[in-house]
């Protein structure tokens, strides 16, 4: 397809086609949860944005879109053995 | 329904049938040809004379060892009114369109410099193709002989040579990178004027060595096309070449380029050589380098300018002559102290050149002064590019001398 | 199109930045300079101020009000006249703007790459993604939005900072430019440059929250505000200033003169995509703002064909402009003037006449 539009209109039918792809893509939802879902749209920065991952011990939140009961995957600090000092 | 799905398909075959007649403006990489270097001249018959030099493609491959004998360029000149009209006439000559899109410099000779190239300049600055990026060179000699003689020895691309020719100058001071964006806002400018690059040929059966220069002068002393060099690339970059808008009034040679270079910041490194002070016959060799920014001022008294510029310079020796101790304290001032009258000398001369000779401001001098005035209005009604004829100059040279 | 759907803050506050962006792209600092000389980095702070005192004062007025945007107060000041001329006058409006963004646009990009097509041709091209989207809805469009914006913020900053070795700092001079009356009296009139504001009176009712109003409009303009005078800024430090009578795209000469050693040299094709994107966003979004204040004012309740209307008839306006010359004066006073006197005087007056027609609506009951 795009190679449809890039000999219809050079640059210009790619760049047309590209937006065209997103946009129809933003609309699409998969089993209620949308194409672009942990891209777009971003409503909570301290849920998982997906453009930048937190590293797997910080992430206490679960992610918006997914609408779970409970939003907190993990207690505040998972990794506790790690701040212990001696004997428990 | 059926009808709508129908008329659908009708609208969708039209459609498809127009508009898949091709993109309308794709071109060919064979079919066009990529002129390398622009020449401008004074034409016999017309009014200017276009010379182009073509890269011929493909042919990089076949050379091998980078043999003198095969082609990798041609240079067509044609007789034409202006440059549009020239490239049209060459277009309908030779098989392929031509493309400046790697243009890499222009080449205009003396005699049509001397007339004014602001429409030249206009004219390539606007065209799309053209990168602003590239050089601009005035040639002594015609400007198609300029290009005839530019047969690269020590590389294969054509392109490359340009480059790579007019980057000497951040080693040896000589001549200056002025690239088409530089020369047309400098035109356009109110607080400079244009310069640009001093080109050549060098037939050396007219090189006579010059008597009454010293010896550690006539290194720099050349302009282009004057070096007694031997070999076989005879082109020649050396000198810049002052213009008062956009007509040429004057040349630099090699030392006054450094000089400029030095003041307007632009100095990378070079090899200078000055009179030794233990020996009047010999000569030491220095390499130099700015470890600071230059520092210029100008101010008003009583409407005359009066500029002082601060310089800043290490210099490394590089040539032992005898057996001297260059690492004492007092033979180190004592060569600090030459380099700075030295270069002092020098600095001055070329100011006054371009202040008195001249009357053109290449060094943006204006910079400073327009920031004591209020309005546009009060700076055009001051002229500063007038005023700079009734400058005076003061020069300080700080050289910080260590030996290798 | 479905019935009305929300956005969220961040895409808000992405329409408004792509909309003052794209008019950047498109010759707006040029404008701007033109007008005002040496001094307009200046003017822009000035002008910024007043509009990010406007904008507060906007919010303020608007508050009585949640969820109305300016076709419903002026309905509910003057009636159904008054909601009709208002809401005729932002429809040519935004018909206007759009027609001169795609002509401009079209003709910079057929000077540039496409010097054979018949310009009608490019044209459709930017018209008919535009229909495509349209019938998907303002969400998605938003959310797309979202994701250019970023990109075309970050790539104007690349562009600003790339060039930075060739700024000369003395062309800042001299200071006052034309003349202190020029900078700060005249030059009030370059606050047409935030048009954006426009856009802004008719966010409330499609926004999720209509309490983060305040937040997506102070914050939107304060980056449209700093986009803006770090482009000035570089333009004036760049080029000298004479040079800006006869540019058609001022931010493109910029990218010419990018270059990163050898091999980054002439990059600008990057460029020009993104800002064909972004200029589909906005053209999608202003034509979606058209057709619901048009459902607004005759109260249809279904209107998939008056994309196609509407389309056809951007697409005549913005042929029938001769030439670039004609683009120009519209832009530089026609666009201007229009600006000025609909999206800042007009709209601040039926609002403060709004406010107060309500307050004494209240000391009646009372």
């Amino acid at each position: 397809m795009y190679i449809i539009l890039g000999y219809l209109a050079g640059f210009l039918g790619i760049a047309i086609g590209v937006f065209v792809q997103l946009v129809l893509l933003a609309d699409y939802k998969s089993f209620g949860v949308s194409y672009l879902a942990p891209y777009l749209p971003v409503t909570n920065l301290n849920t998982d944005t997906s453009y930048f991952i937190k590293p797997m011990w910080r992430r206490e939140k679960r992610a918006g879109f997914l609408n779970t009961k409970n939003p907190n995957s993990q207690e505040k600090i998972s990794m506790a053995w790690k701040f212990w000092k001696g004997n428990k | 329904m059926q009808i709508k799905r129908l008329i659908s398909l009708i609208i969708i075959i039209i459609f498809c049938s127009i508009s898949l007649s091709g993109c309308y403006s794709a071109q060919g990489l064979e079919t066009l040809a990529y002129a390398v270097a622009i020449g401008i001249d004074k034409g016999d018959n017309d009014k200017l004379k276009l010379s182009f030099q073509f890269a011929i493609l493909g042919n990089s491959s076949s050379s091998g060892g980078g043999s003198s004998q095969s082609q990798e360029s041609t240079v067509t000149s044609v007789d034409c009114a202006s440059i549009d009209s020239g490239i049209s006439l060459v277009d309908n000559y030779i098989s392929k369109k031509v493309n400046l899109s790697h243009c890499k410099a222009i080449i205009i000779s003396e005699e049509l410099a001397y007339e004014g190239v602001s429409e030249y300049i206009f004219t390539l600055v606007n065209d799309l193709e053209m990168r602003p990026d590239c050089n601009i060179i005035i040639s002594r000699c015609d400007a198609s002989d300029y290009l005839e003689n530019s047969k690269p020895t020590l590389e294969s691309v054509s392109a490359r040579y340009y480059e790579l020719t007019l980057n000497s100058s951040e080693y040896t001071g000589f001549t200056e990178d002025v690239t088409l964006s530089d020369f047309y806002s400098d035109m356009l400018s109110t607080t400079t004027q244009p310069h640009a690059i001093l080109g050549g040929i060098n037939t050396s059966s007219e090189n006579s060595s010059n008597n009454d220069i010293a010896p550690y002068d006539l290194q720099g002393s050349y302009k282009a096309g004057e070096t007694p060099i031997k070999s076989e690339t005879v082109l020649e970059n050396m000198g810049l070449a002052v213009f008062n808008h956009d007509r040429l009034v004057g040349e630099l040679n090699g030392m006054e380029s450094l000089c400029h270079l030095l003041i307007v910041n632009k100095f990378k490194s070079a090899t200078i050589s000055i009179p030794s002070p233990f020996n009047s016959e010999a000569i030491i060799n220095l390499y130099l380098t700015t470890p600071k920014d230059t520092e210029s001022s100008v101010e008003l008294i009583n409407g005359t300018p009066y500029i002082t510029c601060n310089v800043f310079v290490t210099g490394n020796i590089t040539s032992l002559d005898e057996n001297l101790d260059y690492s004492t304290e007092e033979n180190l001032k004592l060569i600090e102290d030459y380099t700075n009258s030295y270069l002092e000398q020098n600095i001055l001369s070329y100011l006054y050149k371009t202040s008195k000779e001249y009357k053109c401001d290449i060094a943006n001098f204006g910079r400073h002064v327009i920031g004591n005035y209020l309005t546009w209005n009060d700076w055009i009604e001051s002229d500063w590019l007038y005023n700079y004829q009734n400058s005076f100059f003061s020069v300080n040279v700080n050289s910080n001398i260590r030996n290798r | 199109m479905d019935s009305l759907q929300k956005i969220g803050k961040f895409e808000a506050t992405s329409i408004m930045v792509m909309v003052t962006i794209t008019q950047i792209v498109l010759n707006l600092p040029s404008c701007i300079i033109i007008n005002t000389g040496s001094s307009s980095w200046l003017n822009v702070l000035y002008v910024s101020i007043i509009a990010i005192l406007f904008c507060l004062f906007i919010c303020k007025l608007f508050k009585p009000f949640s969820s109305s945007d300016i076709v419903d107060i002026s309905e509910f000041l003057g009636g159904k006249i008054l909601k009709a001329i208002v809401g005729i006058l932002y429809i040519l409006f935004f018909i206007f703007l759009s027609s001169i963004v795609i002509r401009y646009f079209a003709s910079s990009l057929k000077l540039i790459y496409f010097e054979n097509s018949p310009l009608a041709f490019l044209l459709l091209l930017f018209l008919i993604p535009v229909l495509m989207v349209a019938k998907i809805g303002i969400k998605a469009i938003s959310k797309v939005n979202l994701i250019i914006t970023i990109i075309l913020s970050f790539s104007l900053l690349v562009i600003l900072f790339a060039t930075a070795k060739n700024f000369v700092f003395e062309q800042i001079y001299p200071i006052m430019g034309y003349g202190v009356d020029k900078t700060f009296l005249v030059g009030i009139c370059n606050i047409f440059a935030f048009s954006s504001f426009a856009y802004l009176f008719f966010l409330i009712p499609i926004l999720d929250n209509p309490n983060e109003f305040k937040k997506i409009a102070i914050s939107s303009t304060i980056i449209s505000a700093i986009y803006l005078f770090l482009s000035v800024i570089c333009l004036i430090m760049v080029f000298p200033f004479i040079s800006f009578t006869d540019e058609m795209l001022s931010v493109y000469l910029l990218t010419r003169i990018i270059e990163f050693g050898k091999f980054f040299q002439r990059v600008d094709a990057i460029f020009i995509f993104v800002w064909i994107l972004s200029t589909l966003s906005f053209l999608a979004f202003t034509t979606h703002l058209i057709t619901y204040i048009f459902k607004k004012i005759t109260k249809i309740k279904d209107n998939k064909e008056m994309i196609y209307i509407l389309i056809n008839l951007i697409f005549v306006l913005s042929l029938l402009y001769n030439n670039i010359a004609i683009l120009k004066f519209l832009q530089n006073v026609v666009f201007k003037y229009w600006t000025i006197i609909l999206v800042f005087i007009l709209s601040l007056i039926i609002l403060i006449l709004a406010n107060l027609k309500l307050k004494r609506r209240h000391f009646d009951a009372n």
